[in-house]
């Protein structure tokens, strides 16, 4: 099982270093984001717009980012019907997603911080409090994605399905890293991130569970 | 659901306790409170619409797991209509609410954390209902909208119950129950309140129960 997992990860980046056109077409669409942003928010960011700022850019890059994740196994999808178990196609899907997106939102970062400048403020709480986030995003835009590779406008319905499902986890990062930015210490927002955490591994949970129901068809 | 389609008593009695609570809650001495005052009453008219909503929502819920399990059509009707009206009490508790805020707070929107978490949660069930209308299969439909459902269903537990405690908020009852604040309630209000909260959740069953059996029939006449 786990070297099928280690197998179809390695498969995905293979194909991204292969392809390249998807991977980069997502690294220069966040990178403009951040110019588009640098430009008309010129002089009026204040710590909380900038992390405010910066999970909405995220959210937006995932939307996109995530969609391809099973749009692109279309062909493929009656070979894995009859080779693998659906929780192994799943997990590592998660994992690939968690990666990859992190990588992307990593490189955003740093044109952000680069163009944008950053406030005084822990780096490591806020990286912590990002992976944190970004595992969120990644499980529940896979999982949308899932669902949305059997609609009629796939493009669509990742964000129509995926914002108002999205929106407990990205105010949770999002308050969390502003409190991170504003000067907050651990021991104020330990117990946001217990929460945060929490409701990943819900989604997590429900994720392996549902999958194999959208996934038979 | 299947009892609750046959059996009428539990009609009689949420006609019973609505007219119970119309007249009660509009009638009955309510405590004077500062700026609350005479809105007190909204009370029994709006907390009751998240209750409903809450039940059909987890009754939607059940049938949705109850389809992906045994694959009915009949589930997944059932948890549609139910999802429709939990949607439409959800719609008239936000509106009920705007009425009480315009002249509690001064406007009917003032961005509060729970008008907000209320909000999103009827975008989630909106979402819903553009998914199942962009799949033509009518098995497939019922299986993606299953699993949304459920899906829905657990973000929607912490929009409701989770987030509203972590913000400071308006509304009453804040630094507990998300809803209300159970020590606040008077012996008077309760005498309305647990009956309306009876009385408009049977209500939202009871009209759930029309749509399934309209539905049922408008789908024997498609299929013939």
């Amino acid at each position: 099982m786990f070297s099928q997992i280690f197998l179809l990860i390695r498969k995905d980046f293979v194909i991204d270093w292969r392809l390249k056109h998807p991977f980069t077409g997502i690294l220069l669409y966040i990178a403009s984001t951040i110019y588009t942003v640098y430009l008309s928010f010129d002089a009026v960011i204040t710590p909380a717009v900038w992390s405010s700022l910066f999970w909405i850019i995220l959210l937006f890059i995932a939307t996109t980012a995530l969609a391809k994740s099973f749009i692109q196994e279309e062909r493929r999808h009656l070979y894995y019907y009859f080779t693998i178990k659906p929780n192994v196609l799943i997990l590592s899907k998660l994992i690939y997603s968690f990666v990859y997106l992190s990588g992307i939102g990593l490189f955003g970062l740093l044109i952000y911080i680069i163009l944008i400048g950053r406030p005084e403020f822990s780096l490591g709480l806020f990286l912590l409090n990002f992976f944190n986030g970004v595992l969120g995003l990644s499980v529940a835009f896979t999982m949308i994605a899932s669902l949305a590779v059997h609609t009629a406008q796939k493009g669509n319905m990742m964000a129509i399905l995926g914002f108002p499902v999205i929106l407990p986890i990205l105010l949770l990062a999002i308050s969390n890293s502003r409190r991170i930015v504003e000067g907050a210490v651990w021991d104020q927002i330990s117990s946001f991130s217990l929460i945060l955490t929490s409701v990943n591994v819900i989604i997590v949970v429900l994720t392996l569970i549902l999958f194999p129901y959208s996934w038979k068809s | 659901m299947k009892y609750l389609i046959r059996t009428s008593w539990w009609k009689w009695l949420a006609i019973g306790l609505l007219i119970y609570t119309v007249i009660g809650g509009l009638l009955f001495s309510v405590p004077r409170l500062p700026i609350l005052n005479e809105t007190i009453r909204v009370l029994h008219f709006h907390v009751p619409m998240w209750f409903g909503m809450i039940f059909l929502f987890t009754a939607s819920f059940i049938q949705a797991i109850k389809h992906l399990k045994s694959g009915s059509m009949e589930s997944d009707l059932i948890s549609v209509q139910l999802a429709e009206v939990g949607l439409f009490f959800g719609m008239l508790g936000l509106l009920t609410g705007m009425l009480w805020a315009n002249f509690t707070w001064g406007s009917p929107w003032s961005g509060d954390p729970k008008q907000n978490s209320a909000a999103i949660s009827m975008l989630i069930y909106l979402a819903y209902f553009v998914l199942r209308g962009s799949i033509s299969d009518e098995q497939m439909r019922g299986r993606i909208s299953a699993v949304y459902n459920i899906f829905a269903f657990a973000a929607l537990i912490p929009l409701l119950f989770i987030l509203p405690r972590l913000a400071d908020s308006l509304h009453p009852g804040n630094g507990g129950n998300p809803g209300f604040n159970t020590y606040d309630l008077d012996s008077r209000l309760r005498l309305v309140f647990y009956p309306a909260v009876l009385g408009w959740t049977l209500f939202g069953f009871w009209i759930a129960t029309v749509k399934i059996r309209m539905s049922r029939i408008k789908k024997i006449r498609e299929d013939v």
